[in-house]
This record gives C-alpha cells, sequence and structure tokens, in this order.
C-alpha cells in the first residue's frame, strides 16, 4: 500500500508542478481581468466615474485619458446581467461614485448570454460574480473552466513569435490595432472582406432578450438615481461596414427605450456612433476602435464631462 | 459525478484512503463505506433519484429473502414476477412512457381516432437500465436457484449501488460480483497498479478521442443536409469512434476503479472494432449486455434450438430488444433490427462462431483475408451507427441518401487532421494491445522505468492538451 501511494504521489508531482505553474500564471500574468478588478478593488474609495458596457467600451475608452477618477469595468461580450451584476456588487463600496456611464449599442438590448458562457468563472474569480454553477475550485484553478481556450492562451503567451499587449494599470490595451491594421486600414479591402467578417454579427435579434435587459437595465438605472448618480447613456463609434446592416427594428426598439429613458430628465447620452470624427484609422474592425480611436473617444468623453462639470 | 471530473478525481483519493486506511479490518465498514460513496457519487448528479435505487433494492433484497423461504413454484413465480415488474416499471415509466404515448396517439390518429393525450415531463434518472439490469438478475438467479440470496443488507446494498459501475455498467451479474463483497479485500498492489493504468487508458479514450470525436460527430449530424456525401462518411466513422471510445473508455475507469477497491468486474468490451464478422462484434462490444440478454431474454424463448424460425424469431427479438433498451425511439429499435438481418445468415449458416479468438493471435499484421473481413464489418457497423446517432428515422434516411450521391466522391468539407491523426494513432495502439483485457495492459510493462513512465507523461500530457471540457458520457441516457 505504501509503494503505491509513494509511487501515485512520485508520479504526480510533475503534473501538481505544472498544474502549479499554470495556475500562477493564468493568475497572475497581467490579462484585462486580473488588472482591472485590482484596479477597482484598490481604488473603490476614490472611483468617481464607471464605465460599464460590453467589448466596444472595453476598447473604447481608456481611463487613463479621463481627468476624473474612472474605471472601466467592460469586457467583452458582457450583457446587462453581467453589467448589472457588477454594478450592484460594488456600487455599495463605491463611496464617491458620480457617474455611470453604461454602453447602449446596437447589440446591447437583445443580447443575452447562455448559462454556460465561457467567461462566467472569470467573474466568479475575480469579482466574485457567481451567475453559472460553479465549484470553489473553479476559483483555484481558471483552465479547468476552460481548458480549450487556457491552452491557446498559454501558447500565445509563451510563444515569442506572438504579438504581446501591453495592458495599462486601468486593464485597457494600449497596443490593439486589430484586423484593419493587417488591411493597412484600406477601405476597399475592409469594404470588399465585410461580409466574411460580418456573417452573423447582426443576426441576435430577441425580443425575449429585449424585455429581459430593459428590466436590468431600468433597475440599474433607478438604484443610480435613487443614490444620486448620474447616469450616461454612450453610443460607441461604429465603422460604416457594421453599420450598413443594421436591423431596422432592432434599431427602433432601441430608439423607442432610449426616447423613454430621456424623457426621465436625468439621463445623458453620449453618441459618438455615427461620429464622423473616427475614421478607419480609429477602428481595429468594424465594430472596434483600436488604441489609437480609444484615446480619442476618451478624449471626447472628457471634454463633454468637463463641459457638464 | 462524472469520471472525467474534478469532482471526481476530489472524491476518488478520499474514499480510497478511507477504504484501506479507515475500514480495512471491517469488512461490515468496507462494505458500508462504499454504499455511503456510491450513494454520495450517484446523489451528486441528483439526489432525488436515490429513492428509487434505495426502493428497489429494498424490493429484491426482500424477494430474495422470501423466495429462500418459499418451495412452492407458483408463489416463487409471484415473488420473482414483482420484482420484474417493480423494476421494468420504473424503467418503463421513465424511459419509455413517453414514447409510448406518442406512438398510441400517431396510431389511433393513423386509424381516423384521435386522441388528446400530454406527454410527462419526465427525467430520467442516470444509469437506470444499467442498475435494473443488474438487480433483475439478482432476482433471477435466485430464483433459479443459481445462487444463494443474502442476508446481508449492507452487502447487497453496495452491489446494487457499486458506485464504479452504477451508472454505466458494466452490468455486473449478482453470481460474480456479489460474493466479492462477503470477504474482506486486501490491497494488492499489482491489480492496483494494473487499475490505475486501465483508469488512464480509459481517461485517454474517453477525453482525448471520444469528446474531440464527438465535436465533429455532432457538427456533422446536426448540419447533415449541407454536407457532402463523403463529409456524411467522415460523420459517421467519427461517431464510431466516439461511441466506442465513450463506452469502453467509461468501462475502463469503471473496471480500473473497481480493481483500486480490490473488486474485478468483467470485461465489457474486447477490442470489437477488430471483429471479421458481426458475430464476433457482438461477442467484443458491450459483453456485459448481450450476455445479460442471451442469459435472460434469448436462451428462455428457446435460444438457437427449435427451427428455422425460431432462430429467426429469437434473433430479431434479442436485437430488437437491446436497440429498444439504448433509448425511447425508432432510431434504435431500427439499429437492433439492422444487426439482427446482419448476424441472421451467419446464425443460419452456422458461421456464427467462426471468429472465437482474436484476429492474427500472435501476428502483428492480419491475413489479407482477414483485413479484408474487419473491413466489411467495419463498414456494416459504420452503417448501422448512422440509426443510432439520427435524431430520427427520416434523418437517417435523408444522410444515407446523400452519402450514396456523387457527392460522396467529393472532398470532405470538414477534415480535422489532428483528430484524425490522433485516431489512427489510437487505433494502431489498440491494435498492439488487441490480446490483452485493455490497450496498454502489457504495454511497457517490461521497459525501464524511464521509458514507461515517459509513456504515462504522453498519456497524461495528451490527455489535458487535447482534452476539451469535461463532456457526459452518451451512455448515461440509456
Amino acid at each position: 500500500m505504501k509503494k503505491f501511494i509513494k509511487k501515485t504521489i512520485l508520479i504526480s508531482l510533475p503534473i501538481i508542478f505544472i498544474g502549479m505553474f499554470i495556475k500562477i500564471f493564468i493568475s497572475y500574468y497581467p490579462n484585462t481581468f486580473n488588472t482591472k478588478a485590482n484596479y477597482l478593488n484598490s481604488n473603490l474609495e476614490n472611483i468617481e466615474i464607471l464605465f460599464l458596457g460590453s467589448s466596444h467600451t472595453q476598447n473604447g475608452v481608456n481611463p487613463k485619458f479621463i481627468d476624473i477618477s474612472s474605471a472601466n469595468i467592460a469586457y467583452g461580450s458582457q450583457d446587462y446581467q453581467l453589467n448589472s451584476a457588477i454594478y450592484f456588487k460594488y456600487i455599495s463600496r463605491l463611496k464617491k461614485l458620480k457617474k455611470l456611464i453604461i454602453e447602449l449599442d446596437y447589440h446591447s438590448l437583445e443580447q443575452k448570454n447562455n448559462a454556460d458562457y465561457f467567461r462566467l468563472p472569470w467573474y466568479y474569480k475575480y469579482h466574485d460574480i457567481n451567475l453559472g454553477d460553479f465549484k470553489p475550485y473553479n476559483k483555484i484553478s481558471l483552465f479547468l473552466s476552460n481548458p480549450d481556450f487556457f491552452k491557446n492562451y498559454l501558447i500565445r503567451k509563451l510563444n515569442p513569435q506572438t504579438k504581446k499587449f501591453t495592458i495599462n494599470k486601468f486593464g485597457f490595451v494600449e497596443n490593439d490595432f486589430g484586423i484593419f491594421e493587417k488591411f493597412n486600414f484600406d477601405k476597399v479591402t475592409i469594404a470588399e472582406t465585410a461580409l466574411t467578417r460580418l456573417k452573423n454579427r447582426h443576426n441576435s435579434v430577441s425580443i425575449a432578450n429585449f424585455d429581459v435587459n430593459k428590466e436590468i437595465l431600468e433597475l440599474i438605472l433607478d438604484d443610480c438615481i435613487a443614490k444620486n448618480i448620474e447616469v450616461i447613456i454612450l453610443k460607441t463609434p461604429q465603422y460604416l461596414t457594421y453599420r450598413n446592416n443594421y436591423n431596422k427594428d432592432k434599431l427602433e426598439r432601441r430608439r423607442i427605450l432610449l426616447d423613454s429613458l430621456l424623457s426621465i430628465g436625468e439621463i445623458k447620452v453620449l453618441d459618438f456612433e455615427t461620429d464622423v470624427r473616427f475614421n478607419v484609422k480609429d477602428f481595429k474592425n468594424d465594430d472596434h476602435l483600436n488604441s489609437k480611436g480609444a484615446e480619442k473617444l476618451s478624449k471626447l468623453i472628457n471634454e463633454e464631462i468637463n463641459t457638464w462639470r | 459525478m462524472l469520471f472525467n471530473s474534478i469532482d471526481f478525481a476530489i472524491f476518488l483519493p478520499i474514499v480510497f484512503l478511507l477504504y484501506w486506511f479507515v475500514a480495512n479490518k471491517n469488512l461490515k465498514l468496507q462494505n458500508f463505506l462504499i454504499v455511503v460513496a456510491s450513494y454520495l457519487f450517484y446523489g451528486w448528479w441528483d439526489w432525488r433519484f436515490l429513492s428509487l435505487i434505495l426502493f428497489s433494492t429494498l424490493i429484491d433484497y426482500s424477494v430474495g429473502i422470501r423466495l429462500s423461504k418459499e418451495d412452492n413454484i407458483s408463489k416463487r413465480k409471484i415473488l420473482l414476477w414483482i420484482s420484474i415488474l417493480v423494476n421494468l416499471g420504473f424503467l418503463g415509466f421513465f424511459k419509455y412512457y413517453n414514447f409510448f404515448l406518442d406512438n398510441f396517439v400517431t396510431a389511433f390518429s393513423f386509424f381516423g381516432t384521435p386522441i388528446n393525450a400530454k406527454g410527462l415531463n419526465i427525467i430520467l434518472p442516470v444509469g437506470i437500465s444499467f442498475y435494473t439490469f443488474q438487480t433483475l438478475s439478482y432476482t433471477i438467479d435466485v430464483y433459479k436457484r443459481k445462487l444463494e440470496p443474502t442476508k446481508d443488507f449492507i452487502a447487497f446494498t453496495a452491489f446494487v449501488s457499486f458506485f464504479p459501475q452504477l451508472v454505466a455498467g458494466p452490468i455486473e451479474r449478482a453470481t460474480h460480483l456479489l460474493p466479492q463483497f462477503y470477504k474482506r479485500r486486501k490491497f494488492d498492489y499489482v491489480l492496483a497498479v494494473d487499475g490505475m493504468r486501465q483508469i488512464l487508458w480509459g481517461l485517454f479514450k474517453k477525453i482525448v478521442i471520444a469528446d474531440n470525436c464527438a465535436a465533429f460527430a455532432n457538427q456533422i449530424f446536426n448540419n447533415s443536409t449541407d454536407m457532402n456525401g463523403s463529409t456524411l462518411v467522415l460523420g459517421a466513422i467519427f461517431f464510431t469512434f466516439q461511441i466506442y471510445c465513450d463506452f469502453s473508455g467509461y468501462s475502463d475507469i469503471a473496471i480500473g476503479t473497481s480493481r483500486l477497491f480490490g473488486f474485478d468486474l468483467k470485461q465489457n468490451f474486447n477490442f470489437p472494432y477488430f471483429s471479421r464478422d458481426i458475430a464476433e462484434f457482438w461477442r467484443r462490444w458491450h459483453i456485459s449486455l448481450s450476455t445479460w440478454f442471451r442469459d435472460y431474454l434469448y436462451i428462455p424463448l428457446g435460444g438457437s434450438r427449435g427451427g428455422t424460425w425460431m432462430k429467426v424469431r429469437n434473433t430479431f427479438i434479442i436485437f430488437i430488444v437491446s436497440g429498444f433498451w439504448h433509448g425511447a425511439n425508432w432510431t434504435f429499435i431500427v439499429w437492433g433490427a439492422l444487426n439482427a438481418i446482419y448476424f441472421l445468415p451467419l446464425l443460419l449458416t452456422k458461421n456464427n462462431r467462426n471468429n472465437l479468438v482474436i484476429v492474427a493471435k500472435g501476428k502483428f499484421f492480419p491475413s489479407i483475408k482477414e483485413f479484408s473481413f474487419m473491413l466489411l464489418t467495419f463498414g456494416l457497423t459504420v452503417f448501422a451507427w448512422i440509426f443510432f446517432r439520427a435524431n430520427n428515422i427520416g434523418h437517417a434516411v435523408s444522410y444515407i441518401s446523400e452519402i450514396f450521391s456523387s457527392s460522396l466522391f467529393t472532398i470532405p468539407e470538414v477534415l480535422p487532421k489532428t483528430i484524425i491523426l490522433l485516431t489512427m494513432i489510437f487505433v494502431f495502439i489498440e491494435w498492439l494491445g488487441r490480446e490483452s483485457q485493455f490497450a496498454i495492459a502489457h504495454l511497457g510493462i517490461k521497459w525501464k522505468s524511464p521509458l514507461r513512465y515517459a509513456m504515462y507523461y504522453a498519456i497524461i500530457v495528451a490527455i489535458f492538451w487535447f482534452g476539451g471540457k469535461e463532456q457526459q458520457f452518451i451512455y448515461f441516457q440509456f
């Protein structure tokens, strides 16, 4: 028996060591999740502006260019359920919060992640938000929550040939220029390849999701109003290839909701969706700004905020 | 709890250590620990269905005791039928209620008398088909006086709920497994090491081959109307490997785990895809179920005795029932019937017992004849699996129609080279180990330690590297 246990432990040791290395690497190597969570948690007392939204806001707003202490807690595919979970998780500790800037883009109201959405364990680990059926060990090892993703992640990070992104202290990626850079920002190529790139991008139409998201959004807004937190709806810039194929009904549903929200009178809108100040060189792909475009947008938001002060 | 989950990776060492360090001196304690562990293992999935297992256990235990005191044939028969009706009643309700209802409604509508009946929203308890057959084997064997009824309730409960094989077999016979609960198990190093190797190989089959093949089989079967013939053939082959590696992988882990606890379970798969005819395939595929049907259905029906008509009837009955056991869908019934059609010519020409030993025993290469027959049998099996995997008969027919079209001779639209390469390596290792109980049972045993360990690590790395998200085992639904 002793021999068996000794041998089992011996054979397991290298696996345990490799597992620990992977765990430490994934947990502590800077990524947008751990950097944003760390920044938020260590600046809870000072943050005055909170940005929430999806990858559009994640890629579009660099808090470095906002004069007032801000945190951008937007992540890729972050739907209103997650926005709401983050808001209600931190709101009681954000003592100085004055403004909530929440994204309301074309997709925002009709997108809803499934219960097995692959990033949910990350919210659990970094923000202690449990919207899935997670076990305590999901906090210890993120790798096991999505081995496929983390295998590719490790390859990308450990391979010296791949481009390394620079993440600033706010969790913003400062050197991401995406596929448009690969096309040399050539409008013709971008237009020609748009259909392939945007295949199925506008398919997500759901009245059921709209109703759920509307309710969640209203809950957040009501809470903000009750706490005297100013709400600003943000519509991020979108490149024309993305805008060209908008579903008109979906757009109309958003317009009606936005009008009804504005009628309350305590909500402002920052609408950059079709802003001509953004050109092809500001985008990394059809619906996301690149780091340079983000600088432009962040400065514009900063100007607007300063005007309102 | 899934074998390929972290939960199980935590559960197994804890139970193992408690079993050998706390309960090792006392047989009752060993059995009691197995019962607790087994109920926890099953309850992890859904604790509500523990009552079903407990009820079946109580019924069969009581029937067994009563049978031991009863000599009157009619009364013995009644007791047997109580056990059969209770066990098959549960199985029938949970698994087949909606199927029969739907078909009755369709049949009445067809004959011009439409009826209104709504199906129930029934959750199929995991493993019900497996433990029902296992516990039934006990009552039938006691009834036939092949087995002394047990008076040890804990041992019997442990036999019914033994966690390694509770939810997906092998379906153990009471005559083989139950007596093992009467003797205190002593730790056997060789058996435990062998068990660990079998667990490792089972995990490789499940995580590396089955789960990866599943991704492509699902993609192809779910979009079969958009795929060309060659892709559909590839999809059927992916499913062929998926189902084998999924199910035999589970059996390997189950058998290996049992060995860690000093138990011997029967071999459930014996390299079925190296069979030279369908009869051999069925001697090598899901052996515990095939032999169960043989002993408790085929032989009582008359088996191969009697005239041609009897043989044809019994063969069809056993294959169709076997198909129906897999699921409440006509696709499984057609799959069973198709196998009966494959099998019958061999039975009627008395060629069904031609290939009793493994192909090319003692040799590396098979003869051209053996290879051709293996290929033919494999082809027939792949064809039958299309019915098994299809959503309904219409889906299977359209899938097959597209295969037999000119698009068969085009390049497949889905061609995952890594998975194909991995599957080929897997087939090669299985071929090397085909004379053993499982492919790596003897592989590397005589190698020097560093080389042997390198082999273990290569398998472990493959499991982590090529493994995707944990997937349920296919046979959990049966």
